[in-house]
């Protein structure tokens, strides 16, 4: 009796553990999709191509294998995690997981024009400063994209993305 | 053969490749399982369109799962949107989609599912709903006393609260399940936010908004025995991007599953459930079947009390919502509506059966506005209530105005809220008087209140939280303010564990009939005494709770949150209808013959309750396809002071010492006024609220999200409750509830059965009928 239910919370905990990965894998996919349709300034457009990860995340794993086998343009992928506010403007892209959501506020302070990309990950943040931000539409994993705070982000837009997301203002 | 087995395989593997291509290539077939098959370089080659298609197929996000049932987002506790784990009071939220899985009839019902609740049914679909418990206080005296005056229930920010008598007649309430977002409970004192009566906490109903531009609608409707129909719709549509429209309509029938009504016992001894008519019979003051019976009075028409003593519950309601949102910074909510409703429940009179029919028919309007950082609140209720159906002067017009105004300054990380708010009652039970018949307040009386109030709410370093709220009402009745306060300290580490301290204040408003009862009662046929007067008092002081609680939450791990709550509270300055005095003279009206009258005067009694509890709960969302959340409550209620004696043994007792000194001074003929020092015990608990109360809810889906099944349990342990009639034990309870769902079409029509009570027949409320098993059947549309 007691295997069984060792069997059976072992089998939850797997399945759990694989919706999870799924989630996060799609949230990466987004983010190098992402880079396809943004124009980051020149002084970004060479060397690494920084995505950085403000604290802990699963989609830090997930990023790291796509940064194995894919490129933005001529730059490879290089993901790091974030600790200090200091390292914010090195970035093209800056993630901050959904516990992160009330640093907001500081890192568009800091990163201003730098062409950081700050994406977010909880509802309403791309009305609050986020260019992009992940959303769960009536179950379906989608992203909200503010077209003037990529803008005052300095990086340029291709038209094609807003038609993908939902756009806020 | 060889040749041949070779190309058979080729063309196999071929086919197969061509096929696993094409089931890839159109995506819009692909299930989820197929999707997760898909390896990273194929993911990586695809077109972002198709990506996010992909993504639709894999549904929900696990943490966007966690959020939407651990960790709720919740207003009432601090006036402003914050998850519920951060929130500095205990609170809890339940959404519009679980009250739906658990197949709760009412909204009532629907609270089974909050941490804290203690909610017994009366009759079919009504509910004795309690926070915390503090109930039948005083004990020994009318059932209008055990019903909860102590908590604030609104809708929307807007009190639906019954100033009356105190407490909430929940049928009135015009909203249902279509209108509601979601229900959110802030236990313990909070007048400090929300001002008098918001006591034992505050039960806060959240209306829909209609979100989006595109027309939508949703429908209910379930029906089974006890002749129960429930329905209830909404639809709302944009009519610009800013500017949208919600209306909603709610009807309700149910029937009890017995039409007898219970007679009390005038011997507080056991009473007994009687048939209408033969309760009609009970007019002198005479035995049945070797019991003795309280009898009514002659002139009480017993087939206008009951029409129709087998229906339990009988409402409609329709709600009009209009939504103007500017800008961010602008936005305008207008909502109103109107509703009926007719329940045979217990009494809040004196009557000589537990049970009464009670109808309403009000309308309400409800402006609110949020300018920048200014939230105004202005609303206004209208219309009647026969609270005791057909009984002389239980018939009012009424109505109630509600304005509230506040500013949200933001000065770094501090927050300071500064408001006013006004409240003015009007209660009228004149039109419904016929020449020379009287009521209990014979005219035109109102209460009202200013409050001013201030809150401070300063974050430092990004985890500790200080929060201090004062308010200060100053009520038409009283003389002095009454100060309410709100002192809270809260710590969140890593967001994975949140400590919180709270000490609060918070007391009851005054009442109408407690306030200006102006009621003689000439009791022809009936023993001694013969003049009865009821008397108002203006100079009560009000019932005040004081808290001092400390809560953890925790989350282990993503998908689990566990929330403790230590409670401690005491209350004070109980008030109740109570013998004053009586004279011998009789009054002015009535010749002096001997036979006294007895002044009744709403009185404060030195009564006070200590309670110490605790609350646990925790969910776990063990995956997308189940979810569990258990919860309860453990405490002990000590009550000190009790009067442990009816209010008409203290009148008997009084009766013989005045007739004693009555015959010692025949002309002075002096009043004596009752003291109830020689009536007073401490108790080691108050019997009224049960040592343990909570429940367990499991939630699971299978076949890919088609079928659902929800079971839910709710149980209380046994305990008493002490009426001037008699005494009666409750003995434990297990309620089972089970709805199973199946969605025939999509996510847009669903068919299920609804069991509710399936372990049978026993009774929840002292005199109240035994609640015996439904079963219903219904369907839920929504597109």
């Amino acid at each position: 009796m007691k295997y069984r239910r060792f069997i059976y919370l072992a089998f939850l905990f797997i399945l759990f553990q694989q919706v999870q990965a799924q989630e996060a894998k799609f949230k990466a996919l987004f983010m190098y999709n992402f880079t396809k349709y943004l124009e980051w300034p020149s002084t970004k457009q060479s060397g690494d191509f920084v995505i950085g990860i403000y604290g802990s995340s699963p989609i830090i794993d997930e990023l790291g294998i796509i940064a194995q086998k894919k490129r933005v343009g001529a730059q490879p992928i290089i993901v790091k995690q974030i600790s200090s506010s200091s390292e914010f403007n090195k970035c093209n892209i800056l993630f901050l997981p959904e516990n992160r959501s009330s640093k907001l506020n500081e890192v568009v302070s800091i990163t201003g024009k730098s062409g950081t990309v700050i994406i977010t990950d909880k509802e309403g943040l791309a009305k609050q400063g986020a260019g992009l931000n992940y959303i769960n539409i009536n179950g379906k994993q989608s992203f909200e994209i503010n077209r003037k705070n990529l803008e005052e982000q300095g990086v340029k837009i291709n038209s094609v993305l807003l038609s993908l997301g939902n756009v806020v203002e | 053969m060889k040749r041949i087995l070779l190309i058979i395989f080729a063309l196999i593997y071929t086919l197969h490749l061509s096929f696993a291509q094409d089931v890839k290539k159109d995506i819009s077939e692909m299930t989820k399982e197929d999707v997760m098959e898909l390896t990273y370089d194929e993911l990586l080659e695809m077109p972002f369109e198709d990506l996010l298609k992909l993504a639709e197929i894999v549904g929900v996000s696990l943490d966007e799962l966690y959020e939407m049932i651990l960790n709720k987002d919740v207003v009432s506790a601090s006036k402003k949107v914050e998850s519920s784990f951060e929130s500095p009071l205990s609170t809890s939220v339940i959404s519009y989609d679980e009250i739906k899985a658990s197949g709760a009839r009412t909204i009532e019902e629907a609270l089974r599912l909050v941490p804290g609740m203690i909610v017994r049914e009366k009759t079919n679909g009504n509910f004795d709903v309690h926070i915390r418990g503090n109930e039948n206080l005083p004990p020994h005296h009318m059932l209008l006393y055990s019903e909860n005056s102590i908590t604030l229930v609104m809708i929307d920010g807007r009190p639906v609260y019954n100033y009356v008598h105190g407490g909430t007649f929940w049928e009135t309430l015009p909203i249902d399940f279509e209108d509601i977002d979601r229900i959110e409970v802030v236990r313990g004192p909070s007048s400090a936010l929300y001002g008098p009566n918001a006591v034992s906490g505050v039960v806060n109903i959240i209306t829909k908004k209609q979100q989006i531009k595109e027309f939508k609608a949703d429908a209910h409707v379930e029906g089974g025995n006890q002749n129960t129909l429930i329905t209830s719709i909404g639809a709302g549509k944009g009519i610009t991007d800013n500017l949208s429209f919600r209306v909603t309509g709610n009807f309700q029938t149910m029937d009890r599953n017995s039409e007898l009504l219970y007679a009390h016992d005038a011997n507080e001894g056991e009473g007994g459930y009687i048939a209408r008519d033969v309760l009609d019979t009970l007019r002198t003051w005479s035995g049945l079947e070797n019991q003795w019976f309280y009898v009514f009075d002659p002139s009480d028409d017993i087939m206008k009390m009951y029409p129709d003593p087998i229906n339990s519950r009988d409402r409609y309601g329709v709600n009009g919502y209009i939504f103007y949102d500017v800008n961010d910074d602008i936005k305008i909510d207008l909502k109103g509506g109107y509703q009926r409703s007719e329940v045979l429940s217990t009494t809040m009179g004196d009557n000589p059966t537990s049970y009464a029919g009670r109808v309403s028919n009000t309308g309400y309007i409800d402006l609110h506005a949020g300018v920048y950082g200014l939230k105004a609140q202005i609303n206004y209720m209208s219309g009647w209530q026969d609270i005791v159906r057909a009984d002389n002067g239980f018939k009012i017009d009424m109505t109630n105005l509600n304005a509230n105004l506040e500013y949200d300054f933001h000065l770094g990380d501090l927050n300071l809220s500064p408001g006013f708010a006004y409240q003015l009652g009007t209660y009228d039970d004149m039109p419904f008087l016929e020449q020379d018949e009287e009521g209990f307040l014979n005219g035109k009386r109102e209460i009202s209140s200013t409050a001013f109030s201030l809150r401070a709410d300063y974050l430092m370093f990004k985890k500790l939280r200080l929060i201090g709220a004062i308010r200060g009402e100053k009520y038409s009745t009283q003389d002095v303010i009454y100060p309410s306060f709100q002192i809270i300290g809260s710590y969140n580490l890593k967001d994975s564990h949140f400590f919180r301290l709270v000490y609060s204040r918070a007391n009851r408003g005054p009442f109408l009939v407690d306030s200006y009862a102006n009621y003689r009662w000439v009791r022809e046929g009936r023993p001694a005494p013969g003049v009865i007067y009821y008397q108002g008092n203006k100079d009560l002081d009000l019932l005040t709770m004081h808290m001092i609680e400390f809560g953890y939450r925790v989350k282990p791990v993503k998908s689990i949150q566990a929330d403790l709550e230590v409670f401690m509270l005491k209350a004070e300055n109980y008030s109740a209808l109570y013998p004053d005095s009586v004279n011998l003279d009789g009054f002015q009206n009535v010749p002096p013959t001997g036979r006294p009258y007895v002044n009744i005067a709403y009185r404060n009694i030195d009564l006070t309750t200590r309670q110490l509890g605790v609350t646990a709960s925790v969910s776990w969302v063990v995956n997308k396809n189940l979810v569990v959340k258990v919860y309860g409550t453990f405490q002990e209620t000590r009550a000190y002071n009790v009067i442990s004696v009816t209010p008409d043994a203290t009148v008997i007792g009084m009766i013989i010492d005045a007739n004693l000194r009555y015959q010692l001074d025949t002309i002075n003929r002096p009043t004596y006024s009752l003291n109830f020092k020689g009536y007073e015990i401490d108790e080691e608990k108050n019997l009224s609220t049960p040592d343990f109360y909570g429940g367990l809810v499991v939630t699971a889906n299978a076949l890919n999200e088609k079928l659902w099944i929800n079971t839910n349990l709710y149980s209380y342990t046994s305990h008493t409750l002490r009426s001037k009639y008699s005494t009666v034990d409750i003995e434990s309870k297990l309620i089972w509830n089970a709805k199973i769902s199946y969605r025939i079409y999509k996510e847009n029509a669903t068919v299920f059965i609804n069991v509710k009570n399936i372990l049978g027949q026993k009774r929840e409320f002292a005199y109240m009928d035994e609640i015996g098993t439904l079963y219903l059947f219904g369907a839920e549309i929504k597109f």
